[in-house]
């Protein structure tokens, strides 16, 4: 389990710390304050074996940019000149991710005439960024290189070798993915969705996988199934959640952007109750944002009613200074519970 | 008016800022309510939920590791003789509190603590009380007698005791903080029937006196570090 997390020079980020995370860590404050930065700061640091990650995590962003500018809005203001560097400890190991850019060597430097006469020299641009890899503060070891080639796309050279890195998942707002019920359903693992689903959708006795586009269908004694999104929308995200932890392995980081888009509030603490027993019995680390009060009072409140779920949760309220460095806030439970109660926001 | 941070106690102490910035802060810069320029929206007042908060609590961590200069504007209690080591009253609260900014400098990220962070004590930043204290003053002379009514009140609880099992018992009184309460609740029926009630009879000239030259300590005080 992460444990800590510290982040320089990429996107939204110029410098943050984030201590004392635990199995379920919430992340709340204002918009634009680096909730989604840091999420997305998590899946660039797990994605060592995956070269893409730098364009998923655009199009996560609904982002449409040349292959240069996907490359330098990875770093913060895009100023590649300083690399982005993204550390995490796990059970007290150190492991650093660091992206570089670089020019190639026959790059030539032109040189251009300046209004009053002299010289200029214009730096050539980055050709493309490395990605490496430190552990305990050893030496740098190469993951892959993204390289930008003359067509307009990007070229990937990946180290043969496979790292090791959690098993990731990430669940953006506008992002829809089917997979993790699949796996769920080739595994026969539907009762475990449909337990989890119950406080939601008590119809609910069945799911799997049909139709001419094979598509996620939901039985609930009606004539026929009837597609998953022709569900609410609180009950389709709760299914997502859901199936996303329990189809990941021991140890996997699942990262939920605005985890109760579409809930209402009266399913609410259901929803975090079944959610923090899910994380911990399947040893699922979770990263999530929420902009909504009665989320938290809901949150607080089924912590209230399990107290056993109590020390498996964090609530971290960021808050951007001057010059992007983001500060972080941690909130155990009883500090949690103090401000809920005491009407306090903490967003 | 000065972009700031005041830290309070609790809901009532915030409210009560609250409505003596928009009194007397919010139309000018002298604090009579001449001139303008100013703005109370730039004035941040966060809860602490207690003075022993101070130092391990995140809402003053944030304020004071933020851009904007922090106050305090806390309660001096009253010293219990028959706890030698506690710290109510004036002059033992004032370093305590300063003891506990000692221990928050060591965790935050900016030197904003120590003797940066001015600090008043309720009631008037000099005797021993609290906020209660002060609203006391506050009460309008012709409701004056309602006070004396919850003293006499008091007097007669104090005075009855019970049986319970083989024990003579004392019935417990009612804390000093409800005096206030009940004060305004025999004015304005709001108070115990609306959420928040007490903290709004604030804004009600009915029931609290604004003039009150009680209030002059408290607003020379923002007076001098607001404008």
């Amino acid at each position: 389990m992460i444990t800590k997390l510290q982040v320089a020079n990429f996107r939204g980020i110029r410098s943050m710390t984030l201590d004392a995370l635990k199995d379920v860590n919430v992340f709340v404050g204002k918009n634009n304050c680096g909730k989604t930065s840091a999420l997305e700061a998590l899946f660039f640091w797990a994605c060592v074996n995956r070269p893409d990650a730098a364009i998923i995590l655009n199009h996560l962003r609904r982002l449409t940019s040349s292959a240069s500018e996907l490359l330098t809005l990875l770093f913060h203001n895009s100023q590649h000149e300083s690399p982005i560097e993204i550390s995490a400890e796990v059970n007290g190991v150190k492991t650093c991710i660091r992206a570089k850019t670089f020019i190639s060597e026959t790059k030539e430097v032109s040189i251009s005439e300046g209004v009053n006469g002299q010289q200029l020299m214009s730096s050539p641009k980055m050709d493309g960024i490395k990605v490496f890899i430190i552990r305990n503060g050893g030496k740098e070891e190469l993951c892959y290189s993204l390289t930008l080639q003359t067509n307009g796309e990007i070229g990937i050279n990946r180290v043969p070798k496979q790292l090791d890195a959690p098993d990731l998942h990430y669940l953006a707002v506008h992002y829809k993915d089917d997979n993790s019920i699949g796996k769920i359903i080739a595994a026969n693992r539907e009762p475990e969705i449909v337990e989890a689903l119950k406080p939601f959708a008590p119809n609910i006795r069945n799911i799997k996988i049909g139709g001419e586009n094979k598509v996620v269908l939901v039985d609930e004694g009606r004539r026929i199934s009837l597609p998953l999104e022709l569900q609410g929308d609180g009950v389709v995200r709760a299914t997502q959640i859901f199936s996303k932890i329990l189809a990941a392995d021991s140890g996997s980081i699942v990262l939920i952007d605005e985890i109760d888009n579409g809930m209402h509030a009266s399913t609410l603490k259901t929803f975090w109750k079944t959610l923090v027993s899910l994380a911990q019995e399947k040893h699922v680390q979770i990263f999530a944002t929420t902009h909504s009060w009665e989320s938290l009072a809901m949150l607080k409140g089924a912590l209230e009613e399990n107290e056993t779920l109590q020390n498996f949760v964090s609530v971290i309220n960021f808050v951007r200074r001057a010059e992007d460095n983001i500060n972080a806030y941690p909130y155990d439970y009883p500090s949690f519970r103090d401000a809920v109660e005491s009407d306090i926001d903490i967003r | 008016m000065k972009p700031c941070a005041i830290l309070v106690e609790g809901k009532s102490d915030k409210a009560f800022l609250e409505e003596l910035l928009r009194r007397f802060f919010s139309a000018g810069d002298n604090g009579k309510g001449e001139g303008a320029n100013s703005t109370i929206s730039d004035v941040e007042i966060v809860e602490c939920g207690g003075w022993t908060n101070l130092a391990s609590n995140n809402q003053v961590k944030r304020a004071i590791e933020g851009e904007k200069p922090v106050l305090i504007v806390f309660d001096a209690d009253r010293p219990d003789n028959d706890r030698p080591d506690d710290d109510g009253g004036f002059e033992k609260r004032l370093a305590a509190i300063q003891k506990k900014i000692g221990e928050l400098a060591k965790v935050a990220k900016v030197a904003k603590v120590g003797t940066d962070i001015p600090i008043f004590l309720f009631p008037n930043n000099r005797d021993d009380g609290d906020f209660e204290t002060l609203l006391e003053k506050m009460v309008r002379e012709e409701h004056r007698d309602i006070v004396q009514c919850w003293q006499n009140y008091v007097d007669c609880i104090t005075s009855k005791s019970y049986i319970d099992g083989n024990a003579s018992k004392k019935y417990n009184p009612p804390t000093q903080k409800s005096k206030v309460h009940e004060y305004a609740a025999a004015i304005d029926s709001d108070v115990w029937k609306k959420q928040e009630g007490f903290n709004k009879t604030f804004a009600k000239d009915s029931v609290w006196n604004w003039n009150s030259p009680a209030l002059s300590p408290l607003k020379e005080f923002l007076t001098k570090h607001l404008l």
